[in-house]
């Protein structure tokens, strides 16, 4: 029996530790040493690199920029004349790591448990942010901003930088982009031409009925308004609330006024004339019947070629934009109105943070500070190579067409890296768009509410109670679907069943204590 | 037809992702049908000292997990398998399950009358495991090939947690990616403007063509099923030992 027994052991050691043996013959593809846990990031305000004297003195060093977006088949190409920059400038080297929009968060959440090593990472309001913050993911970049980030302070707006702290701190650097908002239509300008529309004097809603009247007589077969869930006139870039932070959860103050008491968005005057309108243009059927349930975005709508009109957060040049996306070049224009306001979301919208495992937050920082500042080398992450991807169009410096190699490099993320008003335009924008941008940007009244971003942690429980009420109310009294009157009764009574007030009054609380620290 | 037709204008990365899959299943499931037989046989041994040690060794991890994030340490910073093909397959190599599985077919349905009489005959350990066990339990070893083919064939997680890039990803991925890509975009109002505003268009496929697509993902493991029904219409036993 003993041999038995021997034998036995080792085909059972034998199992385990194949499994072992298995992993040792695989090949690694990625390029990285599977060094194990990177040490301790450096203390915020002690950075590891000496002062940029001149790019001699710093080692050199591989910069790694996680972002989302999709992989482009040139990038090695790109990557190698930005090194050309960077290697002059900052002796340093990137490499893009795009990943794409679907497993984004799956993906930079393990990334960030598992302490992995890269440098730079894409953050926004909108994406985690504060969540990531509370991780401690990103370090704190006050110091670093003052040390190796001059450029990024000389052209960056305040407002930017003041909205996006959390805790009286910046975890990331928002780009240099627009920064107020406002709502307001967005419309087929060729569509209107042939009717006979002028919509140079709307401003406001009810100014848009004999508008969409004309349309529906005469244009029966087009949806006269385009509404969905998120993108209506009771919609918070329209109506200008501010919810402090996600705009799922209740409590709000308005963006263009002054009080800084937190309510229901109920009780804010505006929202019940919004809503008897909006049931007003749904009866009369000029907004699409499935307006409450539609999963169709406004682009994929607009695309469609048979809407007349979509509300939308507004910005310089927003038409323009659309027009390319949907492939209505020169048939769509825009109406502002609504104010314009600053508020949290707007500024903290897309921003580059600098991961806590980086083994060189310094150099990180020197690399957004270049993308804020170096015009080649902005235009070169957005728009890959000249002559290559893009050539320049006779004469002017600043504008551009694409080329038929274009498509092999156009990651569409002019949003996320640095500086926008140093980007190129391209032919069918408007040639003074930054000049724009940069107005609208002084113009814009900053909500009450700006820099703050309410934490939802203690109320946990009540916010998923309560977005649920959201999810079953929301879509259908913004759009019109139901009737308010009936309707907005018993949404009062099930939000407060959630525990709404509770909300409401955590939501006061923490605004208060922002609110006492800015005195 | 149209579909297709859209489909296959991406046909070399269709083509690899396919070969991917169907390499993972082919060699996934053999690598661990054996692994796991390996396993299985000798805690199905009576006559095993530590059978009940190594069986609750296994047994234990099917009711303990360490949960997703040291599980992904393991596999790229310890074993350094990020974006290789091999972390789309080890993770699935062993299933508790499938190993208790063989286990109880290998412990009930085969008498240890046999496996002496082999003994007697004079073969080895590991004589008797290959040339008398395996052939015996063809029936077992073919479901749970089956049910390992099917998981390395539906498998899209790994791709997505393991691999970035889309060098190495598996077919199902490949799908399940433009679904994820379209319902972060439709519950991230910020990132599509932001996208739209930067002119760069996601190409999201239409309805037709995620059909068509998941046509092409069935295809091959229709194929399997009728393969492995003939092993699981076979008997037992035909009358090893005289009675």
């Amino acid at each position: 029996m003993k041999s038995i027994r021997k034998s036995a052991v080792v085909l059972a050691a034998t199992a385990m530790s194949l499994s072992l043996a298995l992993a040792g013959c695989s090949s690694s593809s990625s390029n990285e040493a599977g060094s194990g846990s990177t040490q301790a990031p450096a203390a915020s305000g002690s950075p590891a690199a000496t002062k940029a004297a001149s790019s001699s003195d710093l080692k050199p060093y591989e910069i790694k920029m996680v972002y989302p977006g999709t992989a482009q088949p040139d990038q090695a190409k790109v990557e190698e004349a930005m090194n050309k920059i960077l290697k002059e400038k900052i002796n340093a080297t990137i490499k893009l790591m795009p990943i794409d929009w679907g497993q984004w968060d799956n993906k930079t959440n393990l990334m960030i448990a598992s302490r992995e090593d890269f440098d730079i990472l894409f953050t926004a309001q909108w994406n985690g942010h504060a969540v990531n913050v509370g991780k401690g993911a990103l370090l704190p970049l006050n110091d670093l901003l003052s040390q190796y980030g001059k450029g990024i302070t000389d052209s960056l707006d305040p407002n930017f930088l003041e909205g996006a702290k959390i805790d009286g701190k910046n975890y990331g650097v928002p780009t240099n982009k627009e920064l107020a908002a406002s709502g307001g239509i967005v419309y087929r300008t060729d569509i209107a031409k042939e009717l006979g529309l002028d919509l140079s004097n709307v401003k406001t809603i009810q100014d848009l009925e004999p508008i969409l009247k004309t349309v529906k007589e005469k244009k029966p077969e087009m949806t006269a308004l385009f509404l969905r869930e998120g993108d209506n006139f009771n919609a918070h870039y329209f109506a200008q609330y501010d919810f402090l932070g996600d705009a799922t959860i209740p409590g709000t103050i308005m963006k263009d006024g002054d009080s800084t008491k937190v309510i229901p968005v109920w009780d804010q005057p505006r929202y019940k004339e919004t809503l008897k309108i909006t049931r007003d243009f749904y009866q009369k059927g000029y907004v699409n019947k499935d307006a409450a349930t539609t999963q169709l975005s406004y682009q994929d709508a607009m695309k469609t070629g048979n809407v007349f009109m979509i509300t939308q957060s507004l910005k310089p040049g927003k038409d323009a934009e659309m027009a390319a996306s949907t492939g209505l070049i020169g048939k769509l224009g825009q109406v502002e109105m609504t104010a314009r306001t600053i508020s949290t979301g707007d500024s903290a919208g897309s921003m580059l943070g600098i991961s806590a495992s980086s083994k060189d937050p310094a150099r990180a920082m020197m690399f957004i500070n270049l993308l804020h500042t170096d015009k080649a080398l902005n235009n070169l992450i957005n728009f890959g190579i000249e002559g290559v991807h893009y050539t320049k169009v006779e004469g002017k410096d600043n504008i551009i067409k694409a080329t038929d190699a274009g498509k092999n490099y156009a990651p569409g993320a002019a949003w996320m890296f640095g500086n926008q008003f140093l980007n190129y335009l391209f032919e069918n924008e408007d040639p003074q768009k930054w000049e724009k941008y940069k107005e609208f940007n002084k113009s814009g009244k900053k909500s009450p509410g700006l820099g703050f971003t309410f934490n939802s942690e203690p109320v946990k429980t009540e916010v998923a109670a309560a977005v649920n009420v959201e999810k079953e109310f929301n879509a259908a009294l913004d759009t019109g679907s139901v009737d308010p009157d009936a309707t907005l009764a018993k949404y009062q009574e099930k939000m407060k069943a959630a525990g709404m007030d509770k909300i409401i009054a955590e939501k006061q609380k923490q605004f208060d204590a922002f609110l006492a620290t800015k005195k | 037809m149209e579909s297709y037709k859209f489909m296959f204008k991406d046909w070399h990365q269709i083509l690899r992702s396919f070969g991917i899959s169907v390499y993972l299943a082919v060699v996934g499931t053999a690598i661990s049908l054996v692994v796991m037989a390996l396993y299985a046989y000798p805690i199905s041994r009576s006559d095993f000292p530590h059978k009940n040690f190594f069986s609750f060794f296994m047994f234990f991890t099917m009711l303990f997990n360490g949960g997703l994030v040291p599980w992904y340490l393991v596999y790229t910073q310890m074993l350094d398998l990020k974006n290789t093909l091999a972390a789309l397959m080890i993770p699935l190599l062993v299933s508790a399950f499938y190993v208790l599985l063989l286990r109880t077919f290998f412990a009930n349905s085969i008498p240890m009358a046999l496996i002496e009489a082999a003994k007697i005959d004079g073969a080895g350990e590991i004589r008797t495991f290959s040339q008398i066990i395996l052939p015996l339990s063809l029936p077992v070893l073919a479901s749970v090939a089956l049910f390992q083919v099917l998981n390395y064939w539906n498998d899209w997680f790994l791709s997505l947690v393991f691999i970035s890039g889309s060098k190495n990803i598996n077919l199902q991925f490949m799908m399940y990616k433009t679904m994820l890509d379209i319902q972060f975009l439709s519950s991230n109002v910020q990132a599509s403007q932001g996208l739209a505003a930067a002119g760069g268009v996601l190409k999201l496929p239409t309805e037709t063509v995620r059909m068509a697509m998941a046509v092409l993902g069935i295809g091959p493991i229709v194929f399997a099923y009728p393969f492995f029904q003939k092993y699981f219409k076979k008997g037992l036993m035909v009358g090893a030992v005289k009675g």
